[in-house]
């Protein structure tokens, strides 16, 4: 493992300011103001190449935050790494197997951390979880090549670094292992998430229960549960951190939608709030990045899909700081008090006929991506006069279900997306 | 003359289930005699024998196609035992040829949907899930991916109707009850009498 | 004399063999000859073994006596005089204090005992030498070998000297005693076996007295007991290779008899055999029951009187506390027979065996005066089991008396009577009976359904006791009251009650075939209430057309009573059958169920003519509808099948009568309805074949002049003119067929037939009647044209194709020509030769596909050339049909190596598709046998076959694929993995050649079907894991346009899945 000059300390992350300016200096390829300009209408969704990944059901993909990759989970128990660069015609980078007894169910890439020591390398790690009731995390070993590139081209113009880094941290030739196989859930787990500091991992299972894992961000070693939160009254189908604050929303079988805030003071979760509404289970939801070209400052935005075959976009202006205004009540009765005010703002145009099981949140653009069970690719687009039907596609993976979607970029910083099918392929799409 | 293992659900006679199943294979003993006759005529109009008049071989568009229907669903799942009776979800009632209803999409490249009420033996029959999922993986091994099923439990014949719809129609759910061993060979077990 | 060999020389010769283990007989006989030509006397003999028998060294001594006891064994006794024995005595005596010599010895002495001259009481010899044996030899110092010398010596002394032994108390005493002391503690299997036999002869011959009166022979049977019983039960398994093969089975069953030889045993016996009842391991309980078995058929009854008690307390329980179900109310035996052939271990057999010592025992005490009282006991003691209908012991303890009850009438009387009693069953059943009292109304009450299951089932082991005892007896009495009390629980218990109704059927049934107990009119009663449910439940039956349990079971009593015991009153019941049971179901006819009881009842030969009788009338009426015609045929000719195989009988006489009628009805009433002319004429043909051979010259003619000379046969009433097609020729059509093949007609008439016909067949549109007409020319040809050989190969030939290629004249031929090959006529083998020469030579490829097709007729299975049921002699002498047996493989050989050959020869597809089908033609026609051996050589083709695009050879290669997957896996099975692949690809994509499909619905269903198959029959399919992924690959099958393909693919994918468990 690699030592660090000065270990990372967690109030370090929540200095925001810092965290928001790294952010730009982390992409300065699409400043915000640029966004507009960027998707000529009407824009078409056509297939950049569809990957036959798997020989059964593909559940979930994932993209790497910053990195060119993208994995994706899979009932034939595997789960495949492919490098996004269309010059290379997306290479698989690795095969994750022989780990996992039963289908693989989600995936997530550990965030970029982020660190003001120049010489500091984060190497990428996924978390996967199965339906073996087990969570498995994976990584790789620093390329050897690395120490050169720091040494020897420390002066050099820093995009070419990156670039370089880039290359060696995609290359297919780095041996992924498996570094941590976490237990602790009865029966199938449904979704894993990071938090954006990647000090907590966060797991849901039908057993009705969201797990928060802490751990050291760098060396991944130790997982300790911190908290169980069982508040759902039924299965619970995903989970996701918003991109910026520990704030975290799950999306249950009982048709609603929890969120829950990490009081700073305690560190304790609490459940903020209840979102009800969808008439079915709800599959998935996805926050709103500040940084994103629809985000608007003091408003939080999630956006949920439903097995009732809808897309609901659901708002709050409460600060999501509330929680720490010095309330030292433990949590238990912190409920109510601490509440975030969420509205449902709109029901997005209907587009899909049966259930629909993921949605994404384009980071910069601000688009959002719907996929389901009727195997059509939905973009809606906000504009002046509220959200409309940007583009839809038919039949994307086939007569085959779509069980994930996400917003991701290619190597060459173009915004894609990509989707995962009943048929085991891993599309990949151009708007 | 009662008898505790089951709660006497009327039984229909096999003989007495639509079905197309049989009369296929059933020929009169009349028509099978007239066909053992004609079998042996020289001339080219019995289908049985080969290189009839070849140059009419039907082309690709001509092969007529038999959509998929309502009975012929019924006859893929009437056919699963039911887990607790000796018998078959069709001679129990459980699954009934009104019940199921096939809406088609204009091509094979769009979606079809199969509807199937089923009609527990019991209102409280506890067993209703696990028929239903019986019947999910009947259908999901028989029928091609274009189509979509909803197995839903026929309206007031059951407690807790809804959770057991929700259950059965939950994908996931249901692809997780197909790793868990011993519920699958249960299933199996049920698949097993199928005709 | 001179030439005599020298004694000494003899001796010595015999040591030196011996020594060198050479075999040593023929010296020890020439001695025994010389000895018994007195040319050598003992006292010689023993000088010249002398010094070797005193000898220092152990083994010569060993020899040399054993020299002395084979001779002695060999000579002739009578040389042996008085005083010879008492020397030998002496001499053998001493001996016995040299141990090594015993085995010698007591050989020697066994040969003396047996010497006429050895007399008992002559100097006290038998006295002498017993007490000698008991003095000097031991048995534990021996060997089993030596010991068994023993027993010999013993059984010897019982063989020559048991009059002795009988009249000389003395003696008899001694030698017990001597036996005791051999057998004590014998533990070797041929010597125990020995050992029992001598008790048992030791207890019959040698008569003890009273023990209580004699205290020596009470001591003396008590050892005897000891040192049998101390071995009981006993257990043995044979070593491997034992000389003796002596099973466990001799021991127990010797040692049985002789615990059973012995009367005065009883005292012992009875207590230790009960005691060891109570054993937890079968085998061990059904030993001691078959011991006690022989002990009561032993022992004299006195002794019984006795032990009775004893034995039947500790008997009852086995019965009274154990699940009885091996005994069957229904069955007409409490015994089963043949239950010796039970496991040892079988706890039934426990039971079986109970029930037999009970019966024997009854049976010996029978005539005992105290037999009355025993009556009392018995039935008193089990009083409380059979008096209430509700305890779990009432079944058994009827059992019980019914069992004892059938083996003496007075015995059973007496439970009759018992049971019958208003005390116990008589408030129920008799009908003689008034309630008086209030409690017994509610006794009556209480008498549910599943009571009177029960009642009846125990009434069934009282029926079956009388069954057994066969004579007269107080059940008489109660007759009426059973036989109301049934009839009325049968006719007015509710329907749903089957098992009930079915138990009073059975009982009922058991009543009628209990010879002379029913009167007829009883009989007669008992058949209406049949009649009376009969008619009941078809009517409600016919609604959900399934039959009924009961149904099934009254049909099933009546074959019974019209089958079983003796033919007069066999008649009896057939004919009440006939007159009771028969008319209602005649008036019912149209009902489903009504044909198949019939059909079940008709199993002899006056029921059938009833019946044909009666059918007639109905097929006679307008009213007589298609179906109903057509139900009532068939209905006939599967009666008359059964009729046959039950008893073979002539139907010569239906000719003259029912033949006549029937002919005349089917051709006016089914005018042209193929069906039924079909049927009728294989009813017409079925009698045809029973009518005794002589008469069917006669029977030939009469049809020959009906059909072909258009003359009128008095009793025929028949329109026909030949000259008019009409469907009306399937008649003759199996008629002829059933025409013995020796019958014979005039050339002149033969010819004209042919003629006749072939003028008129190519001018018959409709098909089917044509291929009636075509089936008849080919048996004319077949069996009358045998002697027209050359004219008939003269029509042959101008029927070959002209130059304007004639379809109908081809088809003539060919009908012709099967006619000829099916008898293996050299001129049809030609003719074939010149079909396949066409086939491989003409280019008229249409005229090619017809020669194809007709492979369908040539080597088809042609009704007329084949009689359905067993083939070989039946009671007519007929023999109908003019076929050898191996004429389809004659065609076979010479076909398929000229097709293969054909085949990989030819360079056009559309020829090659020809040969191809035709081999698969002749593959679907032939039986496994005859492909097997050329299946090696037709393989390849098939396989490449398969990757043809030629719709016709695809079907032809998967049709004998499929047969080669069955028949000759082994070939099949050398490259599965590519034969697998491509079935997929041929199921489930199509291929398609300019806009034509070319794997049609067929081909496509074929090619699943062989998948089935392969992974149904071949272990090594799932082995290769070859269903790996399979069932992704079979996908687009699931999408097919036909849905029989998409019922295959489905059935595979389910296949597939099971097999992935």
């Amino acid at each position: 493992m690699k030592v660090i000059p000065h270990s990372i300390s967690p109030h370090f992350f929540l200095r925001k300011p810092l965290a928001a300016t790294l952010y730009t200096s982390l992409h300065p390829s699409d400043p915000p103001s640029t966004t507009n300009h960027s998707f000529p209408q009407p824009t078409m969704i056509e297939l950049i190449k569809s990957i036959h990944a798997h020989t059964d059901k593909a559940w979930s993909v994932a993209p790497h935050q910053t990195l060119p990759l993208l994995a994706s989970a899979s009932s034939d128990k595997t789960s495949r790494i492919y490098k996004l660069s269309e010059s290379q015609n997306f290479p698989q980078v690795a095969t994750l197997a022989d780990t996992h007894k039963r289908s693989v169910r989600a995936v997530s890439f550990k965030p970029q951390l982020l660190s003001l020591e120049s010489d500091f390398i984060d190497l990428p790690a996924l978390a996967s979880g199965s339906f073996d009731a087990t969570i498995s995390i994976w990584g790789i070993e620093e390329p050897e090549e690395m120490d050169m590139i720091e040494e020897g081209t420390y002066e050099d113009e820093e995009g070419a670094v990156v670039n370089k880094e880039v290359e060696l941290l995609t290359s297919p030739s780095n041996e992924w292992n498996l570094m941590a196989l976490i237990e602790g859930h009865e029966n199938e787990v449904k979704a894993v998430a990071w938090n954006w500091s990647g000090r907590y991992l966060a797991s849901c299972s039908r057993d009705k229960t969201v797990w928060i894992w802490e751990t050291d961000p760098e060396t991944l070693e130790e997982f300790e549960c911190v908290s169980v939160l069982s508040d759902h009254d039924q299965d619970i189908k995903h989970i996701v951190f918003h991109p910026l604050h520990n704030l975290l929303a799950s999306s249950s079988y009982d048709d609603t939608i929890r969120l829950y805030n990490q009081d700073d003071d305690d560190d304790d979760w609490s459940c903020v709030a209840i979102l009800n509404g969808h008439q079915g289970t709800v599959w998935c939801s996805a926050f709103e990045h500040p940084r994103a070209a629809s985000a608007v400052d003091g408003r939080t935005r999630l956006v949920s899909a439903s097995d009732d075959s809808t897309v609901r976009v659901w708002s709050s202006t409460s600060a999501v700081e509330v929680s720490k205004s010095g309330n030292t009540l433990p949590s238990s009765i912190k409920h109510g008090s601490a509440d975030m005010e969420w509205v449902l703002d709109l029901t997005l145009p209907p587009v899909h006929k049966f259930a629909v099981y993921s949605v994404s949140w384009s980071n910069t653009s601000g688009r959002i991506a719907s996929v389901g069970a009727d195997g059509q690719i939905a973009v809606y687009k906000e504009s002046a006069d509220g959200w409309q039907v940007e583009s839809t596609f038919q039949g994307a993976h086939g007569v085959h279900e779509i069980n994930c979607v996400a917003w991701c970029k290619l190597a060459s910083g173009e915004e894609i997306l990509s989707t995962c099918g009943d048929d085991g392929h891993v599309n990949l799409w151009r708007l | 003359m009662s008898d505790p293992i089951n709660a006497n659900p009327t039984i229909i006679d096999v003989s007495a289930l639509p079905t197309r199943l049989s009369n296929t294979e059933e020929k009169s003993s009349r028509q099978q005699l007239l066909d053992r006759i004609l079998a042996l005529s020289l001339s080219s109009s019995d289908p049985e024998l080969p290189l009839l008049t070849d140059e009419s071989s039907e082309d690709e568009d001509d092969e007529l196609e038999d959509t998929i229907d309502a009975q012929e669903v019924f006859d893929l799942i009437s056919s699963i035992s039911d887990p607790e009776h000796p018998l078959t979800l069709a001679q129990l009632a459980v699954v009934n040829l009104p019940d199921i209803t096939v809406t088609h999409g204009n091509n094979k490249n769009e979606l079809s949907e199969i509807l199937i009420k089923i009609t527990p033996t019991i209102t409280h029959c506890s067993l209703a899930t696990l028929i239903g999922l019986g019947i999910r993986v009947r259908l999901e091994r028989s029928l091609p991916p274009r189509f979509r099923f909803r197995i839903l439990i026929k309206e007031g014949t059951h407690q807790s109707e809804n959770q057991v719809n929700k259950q059965l129609n939950d994908k996931e759910r249901v692809a997780a009850a197909c790793e868990n061993d011993q519920l699958l060979s249960v299933v199996l077990q049920m698949l097993s009498t199928c005709k | 004399m001179d030439t005599a060999p020298d004694p000494a020389v003899l001796v010595y010769q015999y040591i030196a063999a011996s020594t060198s283990g050479d075999s040593t007989s023929d010296y020890s006989s020439q001695l025994a000859q010389l000895w018994s030509g007195k040319t050598l006397s003992l006292l010689q003999f023993i000088q010249t073994l002398g010094p070797t028998l005193t000898s220092e060294d152990v083994s010569t001594r060993v020899i040399s006596l054993q020299c002395f006891a084979n001779t002695l064994a060999e000579v002739d006794s009578a040389v042996i005089s008085k005083q010879d024995v008492g020397v030998l005595l002496q001499f053998l005596t001493s001996k016995l204090e040299d141990e090594k010599l015993s085995s010698s010895t007591l050989n020697a002495l066994a040969s003396l005992v047996k010497a006429k001259n050895f007399i008992p009481h002559v100097n006290n010899n038998l006295k002498d030498l017993i007490s000698a044996v008991i003095k000097d030899y031991d048995p534990r110092k021996h060997l089993a070998k030596v010991r068994y010398e023993a027993f010999l010596l013993l059984e010897a002394i019982v063989e020559k000297h048991q009059d002795t032994l009988a009249t000389n108390e003395e003696f008899a005493e001694c030698f017990v005693n001597a036996f005791i002391h051999v057998a004590s503690g014998e533990k070797d299997p041929r010597n125990l076996l020995l050992s029992f036999k001598l008790n048992a002869e030791i207890n019959t011959k040698i008569p003890f007295q009273e023990r209580s009166s004699n205290k020596t022979h009470d001591e003396l049977l008590s050892d005897l007991f000891d040192v049998c019983f101390c071995y009981f039960p006993i257990s043995f398994t044979t070593p491997e290779n034992d000389p003796y093969k002596i099973t466990a089975l001799d021991l127990k069953k010797q040692l049985r008899i002789t615990i059973a030889s012995q009367p005065q045993f009883s005292r012992d016996a009875f207590p230790s055999l009960f005691e060891k009842l109570t054993s937890t391991n079968p085998a061990v309980r059904n030993d001691v029951l078959q011991c006690l078995l022989l002990c009561v058929n032993n022992y004299p009854a006195e002794v019984l009187e006795q032990y009775w008690l004893s034995i039947w307390d500790a008997l009852k329980f086995e019965i009274l506390h154990n699940d009885i179900l091996t005994f069957q109310p229904e069955a007409d035996f409490i015994i089963p027979p043949n239950y010796e052939s039970l496991e040892e271990t079988d706890d039934n057999k426990t039971l079986i065996l109970t029930l037999v010592v009970l019966n024997s025992l009854i049976q010996k005490l029978t005539d005992s005066e105290m037999f009355p009282s025993i009556m009392d006991t018995v039935l008193q003691g089990l009083e409380a089991n059979y008096k209430s209908l509700v305890g779990k012991t009432l079944k058994p303890a009827v059992l019980l008396l019914s069992a004892m009850g059938s083996s003496s009438v007075t015995f059973f009387n007496r439970v009759v009577d018992t049971l019958f009693s208003f005390e116990v069953w008589g408030h129920y059943i008799r009908s003689d009976y008034q309630e008086d009292t209030e409690e017994d109304k509610e006794i009556d009450i209480v008498l549910t359904t599943a009571k009177q299951r029960d009642l009846i089932d125990n009434l069934g082991y009282v029926l079956t006791a009388q069954k057994l005892l066969g004579v007269p007896t107080n059940l008489e009495i109660y007759k009426d009251h059973i036989l109301i009390f049934m009839g009325q629980l049968l006719q007015t218990s509710s329907n749903i009650e089957k098992s009930l109704k079915c138990k009073i059927v059975l009982q009922l049934t058991k009543l009628v075939v209990l010879d002379t107990f029913l009167s007829a009119d009883e009989v007669s009663l008992v058949l209406t209430w049949f009649s009376e449910n009969i008619k009941a439940l078809i009517e409600d039956s016919s609604a959900k057309g399934e039959p009924d349990v009961l149904l099934l079971r009254i049909t099933k009593s009546l074959t019974q009573i019209t089958s079983e015991g003796p033919e007069e009153s066999i008649q009896y019941y057939i004919n009440s059958v006939i007159t009771i049971i028969l008319p209602p179901l005649l008036e019912r006819v149209s009902q489903p169920l009504v044909l198949s009881v019939i059909n079940q009842i008709c199993l002899n030969y006056q029921f059938l003519e009833v019946l044909s009788i009666r059918y007639l009338n109905k097929l006679s009426y307008e009213d007589c509808d298609e179906d109903l015609s057509i139900n009532l045929i068939e209905s006939l000719i599967f009666s008359f099948k059964q009729a046959q195989s039950v008893r073979p009988f002539l139907a010569t006489s239906w000719y003259s009568k029912f033949f006549p009628r029937f002919f005349t009805i089917s051709q006016k009433r089914f005018a042209d309805n193929v069906y039924l002319l079909e049927i009728s004429g294989s009813l017409l043909g079925l009698i045809v074949r029973f009518c005794d051979k002589t008469k069917h010259e006669q029977i030939l003619h009469d049809m020959i002049d009906l059909f072909f000379e258009g003359k009128t046969l008095d009793g025929f009433n028949f329109e026909f003119e030949i000259s008019k097609p009409s469907a009306k020729i399937s008649l003759l059509k199996h008629i002829l067929a059933n025409i013995d093949r020796n019958c014979s007609i005039s050339d002149e008439s033969v010819d004209s037939i042919t003629k006749q016909l072939i003028n008129l067949i190519p001018n018959i549109e409709d098909q089917i009647i044509r291929l009636e007409y075509l089936q008849v020319l080919a048996v004319v040809i077949n069996k009358l044209a045998v002697n027209r050989e050359e004219q008939v190969e003269q029509i042959l030939s101008d029927l070959s194709p002209k130059s304007q290629f004639d379809q109908s004249s081809f088809e003539l031929s060919i009908w012709i020509a099967k006619g000829l090959l099916v008898r293996v006529s050299p001129r049809g083998v030609a003719f074939l030769n010149k079909l396949l020469l066409d086939l491989s030579n003409n280019p008229d490829l249409d005229y090619c596909r017809l020669i194809l097709r007709s492979f369908n007729v040539l080597a088809g299975d042609v009704d007329v050339f084949s009689n359905d049921g067993k083939a070989g002699k039946i009671i007519s002498g007929v023999t109908n049909l003019n076929v050898k047996i191996l004429y389809k493989q004659q065609i076979f050989e010479i076909c398929s190596p000229k097709l293969i050959s054909d085949y990989s020869s030819s360079e056009k597809e559309e020829k090659s598709e020809i040969f191809l089908s035709t081999l698969s033609i002749l593959i679907q026609n032939v039986s496994a046998k005859v492909i097997n051996p050329h299946l090696e050589a037709i393989l390849p083709l098939v396989l490449n076959g398969l990757y043809s695009h030629n719709s016709c050879i695809l079907e032809a290669s998967l049709q004998t694929l499929d047969t080669a997957i069955t028949q000759s896996p082994e070939l099949v099975k050398r490259d599965m993995e590519s034969l697998v692949k491509k079935l997929v690809s041929l199921g489930t994509t199509k291929i398609v050649i300019n806009k034509k499909v070319v794997n049609k619905e067929n081909i496509r269903l074929l090619s699943l079907d062989c998948l089935i198959k392969i992974f149904t029959e071949f272990e090594e399919a799932k082995v290769r894991g070859l269903q790996v992924g399979l069932t992704q690959a079979l996908a687009p099958g699931l999408d097919d346009k036909k849905r029989s393909v998409r019922k295959k693919t489905t059935d595979l994918c389910q296949l597939l899945h099971e097999m992935d468990r």
